[in-house]
């Protein structure tokens, strides 16, 4: 585990990075809104599965088993584009922190260093903001289209 | 296994894991679709069954062997995943070297070792299947080789 320095060093760089995801998940979340619609469980679920798991391979294989059975994870490739952003391109970004991280701090102002294993778990950690940002732009997507047709249908 | 030897053998496979999933991927890519069926066969007898040879011998081989009989063809992928979960007692015995993990006997090395393997080949398996059953719904018909 890295040391107090490099915890907060990798926790700032965490931060930057979810900043980021919230465009990046604008899209995603409103292909969920459309596929999944009001089924909000599906969603509050990979959230648990996301805040629960030690391993990024669970979240993954939760994402791969609800898009082989269930028809609303494959459509517009929802499942398939949330695996793509969570497995290689956040494994890519964890790397990226690692390595920024440490390089800007010498082995003494780290103490310890920085081990593998850290690298593990800002990949979890990234995923977890991601899979956050996306429930909050679904959960608003499908507020917003559940009020308009609500609207709709007191009119009609 | 001492339950604190236990947690430590788990937190390195935890360690491990992102490798092992990739390598069951990759696996599962170099071959063909199996069944539904056969998917939750291997899924059950892994996490049911305590004793390793069971798992090998009694099932892996048992439909590799069943797969030949029936295609009168060498099914790789039975006999493949035979050889990769037999290969996974090299990195049961690194995780053992690496944490220290001393037994009183050969006897209660060699169990020590079969016990690591066996939550090495129960991850490694959950990973295949999950990949099976996203490449089952994502490829259909298109590359679903029957492996029976």
């Amino acid at each position: 585990m890295a040391s107090h320095v490099a915890e907060i060093a990798l926790r700032k760089k965490i931060s930057e990075e979810s900043d980021n995801f919230y465009g990046e998940t604008c899209d995603l979340g409103a292909i969920a809104s459309r596929a999944f619609k009001d089924k909000v469980a599906q969603i509050r679920n990979l959230e648990n599965i996301a805040n629960s798991a030690t391993r990024v391979a669970d979240i993954l294989d939760f994402i791969k088993r609800q898009t082989g059975r269930r028809e609303q994870w494959r459509e517009e490739q929802f499942g398939q584009k949330l695996l793509e952003r969570l497995d290689s391109h956040l494994d890519e970004k964890a790397g990226k922190i690692f390595e920024d991280v440490a390089k800007k701090f010498t082995k003494q102002e780290l103490e310890h260093g920085l081990e593998e294993d850290d690298r593990r778990r800002i990949h979890i950690l990234l995923c977890r903001e991601f899979i956050r940002h996306l429930s909050a732009h679904y959960l608003y997507t499908t507020g917003l289209e559940t009020q308009q047709k609500g609207r709709e249908d007191s009119h009609a | 296994m001492h339950e604190q030897d236990a947690r430590l053998v788990y937190q390195e496979i935890d360690r491990r894991d992102y490798d092992l999933f990739q390598a069951a991927v990759q696996f599962s890519n170099n071959h063909g679709v199996l069944t539904s069926n056969q998917a939750s066969g291997l899924l059950n007898v892994v996490h049911c069954e305590d004793n390793l040879n069971t798992i090998l011998r009694e099932f892996i081989q048992h439909q590799a062997d069943k797969a030949d009989k029936k295609t009168g063809q060498k099914t790789a992928f039975w006999k493949d995943l035979l050889r990769e979960v037999e290969g996974l007692r090299k990195q049961a015995d690194e995780i053992r070297q690496k944490l220290c993990l001393t037994t009183q006997t050969q006897k209660a090395q060699k169990e020590q070792l079969t016990e690591i393997q066996l939550l090495l080949v129960r991850d490694y398996v959950q990973h295949l299947v999950a990949h099976n059953v996203y490449r089952q719904a994502l490829e259909g018909g298109k590359n679903n080789h029957d492996l029976a």
